[in-house]
């Protein structure tokens, strides 16, 4: 079927006029010849009309044929029966289906041009949607690149004027840090205004009207429409991270439309682009200044940290902050080691010199300053003025003329460690990146401050150490000489000891010889009785006994030598000790010429038998005695004693003579000690005989012991263990 | 009465000696050192020998262990006088084989009585 959708006036008249000309042309036959023919004939204009005009042309052609017919009969024929009679029903039928059917294919010829129209919008949203990709992925990839938030102001007006009808567009961004908004991007504008770059908070802006809100009103009003009043806001997007405000969209529209549902769509596409954007320029920014005044916060600890006293930090922390902020006016102020007094210095060539703070305050005068307060705090001449009543700090930095000042008072376990002043010219901006590392500088000076204070000590200290060491050196090297001197003198004094026992052993064996000749001879001398008379005898009997005397010194010479030497020993048999003791009193009592019999000792009735050396006990006996017989007058008796208990034997000898003084029985026991009383010291001794004889008692297992009375009495006391015989162990 | 051979270096001893013994009524013969004993035991055969320890050149424990290693002479007893007055110098001189053992200085009486036993011990044994 030949489809005509858009068919002019001008055609339709000419089918009209084509079918009357055919309608003429069916008169003409049906009137002359073809009456027979005339449905036939009808039919033609019919589907004509119907394909040409639709349903409702081919039914009114249809109904036109049939009128026309019918009219035609009346006409050819006077009896309307016979009329009725011409119709056949197969031909009305006929007509009116073919009428029928070419009028549906004009309905669906029609449906199908409101499809074809309806295909036409799909286009046109399809078209859109394709304009909006397009656009929002142009805006992701200009965002994307993006790293400062000027130019995102552009790019989202260009974003939301592809689709959105508006005619002006305000962007409105807010600084993380200090919650303040300001215009990035007004359309059409065309300049940045300093207007434009004011600064607001986001709750003032939220707050006032929206007419008199920063915006381009009347340049916006002159360019749309010539209008002078405000043009209508017709969006206000309030953007945000889901925590924080980011920024504020707004739109105006001079011919105030509603926006579209697509339109809000889009619009919160749009937004959601613009919020990570955000997000990501702000990190992106943030970590690019941290890492910025990371690097110069390094290069200061670098500087700092390398200074070993508070004056080169002083001086290292002034230069720095001098430079990277760009002034000369740079003072520092360090409480000095003990705490207690707080001094500025300005460090070696850099200096505040207009600055008049006393070069000494106390810390309680420093930390009183209300200035003192805040950590870090960026005030204006203006603020310190109004402070300088009450604060020297303030009055001093209002003195100078600048214009603002960063103050900042640096703490350490609560306790004040230095004060910083930082001058900057009129109408310089402090900026946070300045801030930032003003405040992450003072953190290091804290630290190198401390440790330069702390390595100060130390060095001072060390050179205390090194005084004390050099000193402690010295008597280290004296007493070290004095001790070698010692070991010298010890070793002298021990090859002089042993020198001398060998001497005694030489002496005791040397004099046995002689004296062996001298007793020997005086001996003979009493054999040959008949020969000398009673006074020769007399004389050869001193001979020998002084020989003996000496004989006994040296037996004791020869004794200490062996105990000296380490090599004195008894050799034990079982014997009588009594009668041991016995023989040594009959025999003192006869020979020595001063006893007279003074020797007391009763003779136990049983035996005394004992494991031990007789001969050397008989020793101890003797000396003991004849000491008491020496040491008291011809008139005192010497008593002794013999008692035996289970585990021990105790003998005594007893004299009422001299007596020993407490200190004499400390060294009694003393090779060649000779006592400090002079009377005894008129008596002859050699000092050896006690030592003797306690080495004998002792290598029994025995304990030789005295007590005495100085001026009435002495009792020497020998205590000898008894093992248990060995008979009793039998029986047991 | 016995021939009595008295050994020491030391001619006071020696004189000594001779006069106590003597007068004990024994023949002495002397000798001033070890090396010659042999030869005075040879010459006159002694019935005791008296002999001191402490000797230049041959000592006494050398000239002790001779006699009694030699069979012609270990029978003679010996008597040591010294000086030496050591537990073990007397036990030394009891292992070797001598008879007994006098310190010096001896009493005259004390010799004789000691000379007087060996004589009769050797005798026995003999």
């Amino acid at each position: 079927m030949i489809n005509l959708p858009n068919i002019s006036i001008l055609q339709r008249l000419a089918v009209v006029a084509g079918l009357f000309l055919m309608w003429s042309v069916a008169f003409f036959v049906l009137v002359e010849n073809a009456r027979t023919y005339a449905e036939i004939l009808v039919l033609i204009p019919v589907i004509a009309s119907a394909a040409l005009l639709g349903v409702r042309g081919g039914l009114a052609g249809s109904m036109v044929g049939v009128l026309g017919i019918t009219i035609f009969h009346l006409i050819d024929a006077d009896d309307p029966f016979q009329l009725l009679q011409g119709w056949s029903p197969v031909g009305v039928g006929v007509m009116v289906t073919v009428a029928a059917v070419v009028g549906y294919g004009r309905v669906l010829e029609t449906r199908r041009a409101a499809a074809s129209q309806l295909l036409v919008s799909a286009h046109v949203r399809l078209d859109r949607l394709e304009t909006e990709s397009r656009l929002l992925s142009r805006l992701s990839t200009e965002l994307g690149r993006t790293t400062s938030l000027e130019t995102i102001g552009s790019s989202v007006n260009l974003a939301l004027a592809g689709i959105v009808a508006f005619d002006c567009m305000a962007l409105y961004l807010l600084d993380a840090a200090r919650a303040m908004a300001k215009i990035c991007y007004i359309t059409d504008t065309g300049r940045n205004d300093p207007a434009v770059n004011d600064e607001f908070s986001l709750e003032e802006i939220l707050r006032m009207d929206p007419f008199d809100c920063p915006q381009p009103a009347g340049e916006l009003a002159d360019s749309v429409g010539g209008r002078r009043s405000q043009p209508p806001l017709i969006l206000q997007w309030r953007i945000d991270d889901g925590a924080e405000s980011l920024a504020l969209l707004r739109l105006w529209s001079v011919a105030d439309r509603s926006l579209s549902w697509c339109d809000k769509k889009y619009i919160r596409s749009v937004v959601a682009q613009i919020t990570s954007a955000l997000t990501r320029v702000r990190l992106q920014s943030e970590i690019e200044r941290d890492s910025g005044v990371s690097a110069v916060v390094a290069e200061f600890v670098d500087v700092t940290y390398k200074s070993l006293d508070v004056a080169a930090v002083v001086g290292a922390a002034s230069r720095h902050i001098g430079r990277y902020l760009k002034t000369e006016n740079v003072a520092l102020a360090v409480t000095d080691l003990d705490g207690r007094r707080v001094s500025i210095g300005h460090g070696d060539g850099f200096g505040w010199g207009g600055l008049e703070i006393r070069r000494n305050r106390t810390v309680k005068e420093a930390l009183a300053d209300p200035l003192a307060d805040y950590q870090t705090k960026v005030v204006s001449t203006g603020e310190c003025e109004a402070m300088g009543r009450d604060s020297e700090i303030a009055r001093a930095l209002a003195k100078t003329g600048l214009g603002s000042f960063i103050v900042l008072n640096l703490q350490h376990d609560g306790e004040l460690v230095a004060q910083l002043w930082i001058g900057l010219e009129m109408g310089r901006a402090v900026s946070p990146d300045q801030i930032e590392y003003i405040t992450r500088v003072g953190h290091h000076l804290v630290v190198a401050l401390t440790n330069a204070e702390k390595s100060e000590r130390t060095r001072e200290l060390q050179r205390q150490f090194v005084g004390q060491n050099e000193q402690f050196a010295y008597v280290q090297d004296v007493l070290e000489r004095a001790e070698a001197e010692l070991q010298a003198s010890n070793q002298q004094l021990t090859e002089l000891s042993e020198s001398k026992t060998e001497f005694m052993a030489a002496v005791a064996h040397e004099m046995k010889i002689p004296l062996s000749v001298i007793i020997g001879y005086a001996d003979l001398l009493r054999f040959d009785l008949e020969k000398i008379d009673a006074e020769q005898r007399e004389f050869a009997g001193h001979i020998e006994r002084s020989a003996r005397l000496l004989l006994a010194l040296a037996d004791e010479f020869g004794d200490v030598s062996k105990i000296d030497s380490g090599r004195f020993s008894v050799v034990k048999n079982p014997h009588d000790i009594s009668a041991v003791l016995s023989s040594v009193v009959e025999d003192l009592n006869i020979s020595t010429t001063t006893s007279h019999g003074r020797i007391k000792y009763t003779v136990p009735s049983a035996q005394q038998m004992y494991d031990g050396d007789s001969v050397r006990l008989a020793q101890v006996f003797t000396n003991l005695i004849t000491n008491a017989l020496k040491y008291s007058s011809n008139d005192k008796p010497v008593e002794i004693t013999l008692t035996s208990a289970p585990d021990r034997l105790v003998i005594t000898v007893t004299d009422y003579g001299l007596g020993i003084s407490r200190a004499d029985q400390d060294n009694l026991f003393v090779p060649f000690f000779r006592s400090t009383n002079p009377e005894a010291l008129r008596r002859p001794g050699t000092g050896l005989g006690l030592v003797v004889a306690k080495s004998i008692i002792e290598e029994h297992g025995g304990k030789l012991s005295v007590w005495s009375d100085l001026g009435s009495s002495s009792i020497f006391t020998i205590a000898l263990p008894l093992g248990v015989p060995e008979s009793q162990t039998r029986s047991a | 009465m016995a021939r009595i051979l008295v050994v020491d270096d030391t001619s006071e001893i020696r004189l000594l000696l001779v006069a106590v013994l003597q007068r004990a009524g024994h023949e002495v013969i002397e000798a001033a050192d070890g090396t010659s004993v042999s030869s005075w035991v040879d010459d006159s055969h002694p019935d005791l020998i008296i002999l001191d320890l402490m000797m230049p050149g041959m000592d006494g424990w050398d000239t002790l262990k001779q006699l009694k290693s030699n069979p012609e002479t270990s029978h003679i007893p010996v008597i040591i006088s010294s000086a030496l007055s050591e537990d073990e110098d007397l036990e030394k001189a009891r292992r070797m084989g001598a008879v007994d053992y006098i310190s010096k200085p001896w009493a005259a009486a004390d010799l004789i009585e000691r000379v007087r036993w060996a004589t009769i011990i050797a005798k026995k044994s003999a």
